[in-house]
């Protein structure tokens, strides 16, 4: 494998220093003047027509500045999910609706010179709704006769008279007929929770008329460049007038990766000419943003008594809330990032609805359907593996996709259409579940249960898998440019989160440009300034923009070299780029970068050396996590305790150490969460119950027990320098690694999340638990 | 924000505090700690009485009792090395689990006694141990028991102190909550005194049940008297009879009585030495 | 009402009603570093030092802080040098999104005066009021480790 100088090294993060220090950087701490606040008032009820709103009183408190409802709203139906056009996702949204779909959902936009106004405002305004009938779960939906997109206007929708979002079905080979000449056969059904990102900032996004009289939005956004797209549709803009900035933001996961502030803010600006700042309150955030879809999933899975896994068929049922944004897209992966891990299957089937609810409206999350898809597949197979009487760990192994190897589901699905052929060109999972194991001690914890009084421990594995991008859809590009102290502008589209992307594709160009780290200045995500990038989701950035940045490296050096081949009368072929320097490869002579770019900007065949390069991925290459859990449960009282998680990843080429070992570990939590924590209730209503801090519990500090990670790496050929993805494909084990260990401490298998300790109480004493709401 | 607050008052006494006080008796809210305070809705409220800033907080080590001023936030409770020798660990190991650091910093005993959340761990831990709290008014200055806090006190009270006494039992407590940062949503303790294998004394503490802790009477009256093993075998039965969990949205009242049966029990065994 | 702050070791007149709490009154005087989270004092990332000990300004009436020393990250380090602490989050990466960091800074600040050389248990029930979504916490404990060899030199 090649020698790298800046690529695989730990390097710190290039917005390390202002976040250490709290400087201003993130939205909030940028706006300069003192803008109109915005609030929304939203719906109390879970389904209801407005009849009528009475502003009249609102209005004549001083101090207001505009109250906007739908009528004054073009009614142009979109989606507010952040993806390429056009979009997957039905257009069954407006930036607001004469109907409401959820408790929360959007009523009016008040706009106030403060807080206190504009709060006042809110409670001023009559609205008369007629209330009717709700779907409060995917069970409702599949039988109420209640519709709650029965609009005209809305498109894209699979069946507006069965309240189904979306619908996909695929099959390969005859998957029951392989079931039924399959020796043994496992049938399950599961339920994938909803779950909160809690992203420790609330959205926010601040808008204003520039000196020019563009608009402009500061915005916390996963998505700038789609954001301007639709901002210019809804508002019939054009793209050039309007500018998103994306400064540093406090986490998205997939929350902002939809609108949920920019629509209303753009619309203040625009009538009022002023200024306008929505930031969500918390309840908010949890209650009028997104959540992860709910699945119910059955697995049917038939195996020969030797362990050969022959068919899987997988159906499924989403919960896609009020909304569909990515009810197609979410419902696929749930399939298509979990069904070649077993390629080896004779026949294999997915398909079923994402429903319609009167619920928060569910969308992208850090796992995009495949967390939930693996936690009915992976925990299905664990079963199998039982009756098989086999180690669930080699049965799943000896199934999973090998490097060389390809599985036909690559092909069939894709991301709300059809995906590409691929075969895996990296593939360590093999060395994941090995180093794994053995950190783990899995085979002696295996064999010989701990028990002690009412204590008992269990182990569980699981083999996850995601992709890298969107292939044949999603662009990254990077425009490079040279300054004359041999340092270089990069900027970039692509959207750092918190997740360190910034400084891996800082560390991508200074690789190629043969420079260190601190000579590769970083600006990203501002339309107006940085080329167009898909932003930040499906585990892209690293794969497809750090592939756009070299090319873009590659065209600056391409560059540079000709340009010095004319000092040094050499010819380019014959020059090197390294440590700063064009030396020729005899090494007798060079050229300072700084001492090139001095020349070319003052003294003669004087030029801008730039170029601007772009990646859309002919494939989404996989990375792989193996992950083992040990809790501990107390048989009284159905406690879990989590005490060790260990998990190797195959994310290719490691980019920066410590970064990747971040994110790993960063999902890992968050899929403890998901396993074992965080719970949404609903009341019977459909009012959210669990919209703060305290009622939804994210791990704290001391919920888990050991947490040790490792990366495999493996040599990605189409990645950039080898390099996959990290960023979802680290949530996705713990909810099954954590069943599955349940199920081996105990004799008893949760086929809900979170596995709390009344669900596992009730099941040890052969009930179900009164609390499943 | 709490906009309708007019006025912040920060007395350095708490003649002065009820003075202010009964001024506008109706709009007039006190603040301690502000853990539970500053969450609430206080739109009814235009006055706050904040009676910690300018008071001294002290835990004064007297002969037959601990003397703590209400001011005293938790954590010096916590770490307080004379209520820890004297009660073994006691509120060291079992503070810990309220809240937070920060919570614990801002919340002071006083007022997480005048506030009585359903889920106060303190009112269930001190219920433990002998505590009496002077509460004070226009009219009067009293020491009452903490068991007849709910009787005693009134609006328009303050908590002075808390007074805990010295004696020699043995104590123990469970909680169960979601996670490790949270609330408890079932709390137990138990406090006993054995005499020759027969329960000599014995308190019963449930809480979050989910209203603030409170002494279970009854089951301490059957408990009392009766030998150990035989207590821990009917102690089921008499959670069964006489406690009052209720369900919440996160747990079920029948999840409740099992996790009640469950800590009474182990609680019995742990604090006798015994196994069943 | 108008009354003095003393924050970060300097007096500054504050103007604010009755009934807000200290963080909105810290971020208004340009302590930007203040951020809120959840506001409802459940998840650490306002948190301030006053008279050294780590509490929730979005708790904290600012009536109730005159008189009193607060303390923000602002405090932590001047210019180009960075505290103990703020290095070893760099070198661990313990900072991924930045929003919860100034929060976690003044508590872990806090409890190494307190305790200059903490084990992870005390890391973990010190720390717990501070959550962080990004990290899963391990880099976060990592760098309080790393800071607290570094201060005991």
């Amino acid at each position: 494998m090649k020698k790298f100088n800046v690529v695989g090294k730990i390097e710190r993060k290039v917005d390390g220093f202002s976040l250490v220090k709290g400087k201003p950087v993130y939205t909030e701490d940028l706006i300069k003047d003192n803008p109109l606040i915005v609030k929304i008032l939203r719906s109390p009820h879970a389904h209801a027509i407005i009849k009528k709103i009475e502003k009249e009183e609102a209005l004549k408190i001083p101090g207001v500045e505009i109250i906007l409802t739908h009528e004054e709203l073009p009614r142009i139906p979109f989606t507010k999910a952040g993806q390429g056009f056009p979009e997957p996702s039905p257009y069954d949204s407006y930036i607001l609706d004469k109907k409401v779909r959820y408790v929360g959902d959007a009523v009016a936009i008040i706009a106030a010179i403060d807080e206190k106004t504009a709060l006042l405002a809110m409670k001023k305004i009559k609205v008369e709704y007629e209330i009717l009938e709700s779907i409060l779960s995917i069970e409702d939906a599949m039988t109420k006769k209640v519709l709650i997109h029965d609009e005209e206007e809305s498109s894209g929708i699979w069946d507006k008279n069965k309240n189904i979002a979306a619908h996909y079905d695929m099959e390969i080979g005859d998957v029951e007929k392989v079931l039924s000449e399959s020796e043994v056969v496992v049938s399950s059904t599961y339920r994938a929770a909803a779950q909160h990102h809690t992203t420790m900032e609330p959205h926010i996004s601040y808008s204003y008329f520039d000196q020019n009289n563009r608009l402009v939005i500061i915005t916390s956004t996963q998505v700038p460049f789609h954001l301007r797209r639709v901002m210019s549709r809804l508002y019939n803009i054009p793209i050039g007038n309007i500018r998103v900035i994306k400064p540093r933001i406090g986490g998205g996961f997939g929350g902002k990766q939809a609108y949920h502030t920019e629509q209303y803010v753009t619309a203040v600006t625009l009538k009022t000419g002023k200024s306008a700042k929505l930031m969500l309150t918390r309840d908010e955030v949890s209650r009028c943003t997104n959540t992860r879809h709910e699945f119910i999933i059955k697995v049917t899975a038939g195996a020969d008594k030797n362990g050969k896994l022959k068919a899987i068929k997988m159906e499924a049922n989403s919960n896609t809330g009020a909304y569909g944004e990515g009810a197609l897209t979410v419902f696929m992966v749930c399939g298509s990032k979990t069904l070649p891990l077993y390629n080896k299957v004779e026949a294999v089937s997915f398909g079923g609805n994402a429903y319609y609810t009167n619920m928060t409206s569910a969308g992208a999350y850090r796992g995009y359907g495949a967390a939930q898809g693996i936690f009915a597949l992976d925990s299905t197979l664990d079963e199998m593996a039982y009756k098989l009487k086999m180690d669930p760990l080699k049965f799943k192994n000896m199934n999973t996709i090998k490097e060389g190897e390809t599985s036909d589901v690559f092909r069939i699905m894709g991301e709300g259409k059809e995906g590409v052929d691929q075969i895996m060109k990296s593939c360590k999972l093999d060395e994941c579940v090995e180093k794994g194991k053995k950190l783990f001690n899995w085979d002696e914890k295996f064999k010989n249960k701990y028990v002690d009084g009412d204590k008992v421990r269990g182990v569980g594995c699981a083999l996850v898998m995601q992709g890298s991008g969107i292939p044949g859809v999603d662009l990254g590009a990077a425009t490079i440019k040279m300054n004359e102290d041999g340092s270089f502008n990069l900027l970039i589209g692509a959207t750092d989160l918190g997740t360190g992307s910034d400084t891996a594709l800082a560390q991508i160009a200074a690789e190629e440009l043969g420079v260190s780290l601190k000579k590769i200045i970083v600006y990203s995500s501002d339309t107006d300034f940085t080329p167009f990038d898909k932003g930040a989701y499906a585990s892209s950035t690293t794969y497809v923009s750090g592939n756009a940045v070299i090319d873009a490296a590659k065209r600056v050096k391409k560059q540079i070299l000709e340009n010095a081949a004319t000092f040094m009368e050499e010819v380019p072929e014959n020059l090197l780029l390294e440590n700063e320097f064009v030396i020729d490869k005899e090494r007798k002579n060079k050229l300072s970068l700084s001492e090139l770019c001095t020349k070319l900007f003052y003294n003669s065949n004087q030029k801008q050396i730039a170029a601007t390069g772009s990646f859309v991925g002919d494939e989404g290459p996989v990375p792989y996590v193996a992950g083992f859990a040990e809790v501990e449960v107390n048989l009284k009282t159905g406690k879990i305790k989590l005490l060790d998680y260990v998990a190797y990843a195959d994310c290719g080429k490691v980019i920066n150490p410590k970064g990747a070992l971040g994110q790993l570990e960063g999902g890992l939590m968050q899929g403890i969460g998901y396993a074992m924590y965080e719970d949404i209730i609903y009341d019977k209503r459909g009012k959210m119950l669990t919209s703060d801090f305290f009622n939804y519990k994210i791990p704290s500090r001391e919920d888990y027990g050991t947490l040790r990670c490792g990366f495999v790496e493996s040599y990605e050929p189409t990645g950039p320098f080898g390099a996959k993805s990290i960023g979802e494909v680290s949530l996705n084990s713990p909810t099954p690694a954590i069943c599955n260990a349940i199920f081996n401490a105990t004799g008893v298998r949760l086929r809900s999340n979170p596995f709390t300790a009344e669900r596992l109480f009730f099941k040890l004493k052969g009930g179900e638990s009164n609390n499943e709401n | 924000m709490h906009y309708s607050i007019n006025n912040f008052y920060k007395p350095h006494t708490t003649d002065e505090a009820i003075s202010i006080f009964e001024k506008n008796p109706d709009k007039s809210v006190f603040l301690s700690g502000g853990t539970n305070l500053a969450k609430n809705n206080l739109s009814r409220y235009d006055t706050i009485i904040d009676i910690k800033s300018n008071f001294k907080s002290s835990i004064v080590n007297s002969e037959n009792f601990f003397e703590i001023s209400a001011c005293t936030s938790l954590q010096e409770v916590l770490e307080n090395v004379d209520l820890n020798d004297y009660f073994d660990g006691f509120f060291k190991k079992y503070f810990q689990m309220i809240g937070s650091w920060q919570i614990r910093n801002m919340a002071t005993l006083g007022g997480s006694i005048a506030s009585r959340v359903g889920w106060s761990d303190v009112i269930s831990l001190l219920l433990l141990l002998r505590t009496e709290v002077k509460i004070v008014n226009k009219n009067e200055k009293k020491w009452i028991k903490l068991e007849d806090l709910n009787k005693g006190m009134k609006k328009g009270h303050i908590i002075e102190k808390i007074r805990i006494m010295k004696n020699g039992s043995k104590y123990g407590y469970k909680r169960f909550s979601r996670t490790e940062f949270d609330i408890g949503l079932l709390n137990c303790g138990v406090t006993l005194k054995l005499d020759d294998n027969k329960i000599k004394d014995i308190k019963v503490v449930f809480g979050s049940v989910p209203v603030a802790g409170k002494r279970y009477t009854e089951i301490e009256n059957a408990l009392r008297g009766e030998e150990i093993y035989e207590a821990i075998e009917i102690s089921p039965e008499l959670v069964n009879e006489m406690f009052d969990g209720k369900a919440s949205p996160f747990i079920s009242r029948e999840y409740r009585f099992e996790l009640a049966k469950v800590f009474l029990s182990e609680l019995l065994m742990e604090l006798a030495g015994v196994k069943l | 009402m108008k009354t003095i702050l003393n924050i970060n070791g300097k007096d500054y007149t504050a103007e604010f009603s009755e009934g807000e709490k200290l963080d909105k009154i810290l971020r208004r005087l340009g302590f930007l570093s203040v951020k809120h989270s959840c506001n409802s004092m459940d998840c650490g990332t306002c948190t301030v030092l006053i008279d050294g000990k780590p509490v929730l300004s979005c708790g904290t009436f600012a009536a109730s802080a005159t008189g009193k020393k607060i303390e923000t990250v602002e405090s932590l380090s001047k210019n180009e040098k960075l505290h103990p602490l703020q290095e070893a989050l760099l070198e661990e990466n313990g900072a991924q999104c930045g929003f919860c960091i100034p929060g976690f800074e003044l508590t872990a600040k806090a409890l190494l005066e307190k305790i200059p050389h903490p084990n992870e248990e005390e890391i973990r029930s010190y720390m717990k009021g501070n959550l962080c979504r990004c990290t899963g916490y391990e880099r976060q404990h990592q760098a309080i480790m790393k800071a607290s060899k570094k201060t005991g030199e």
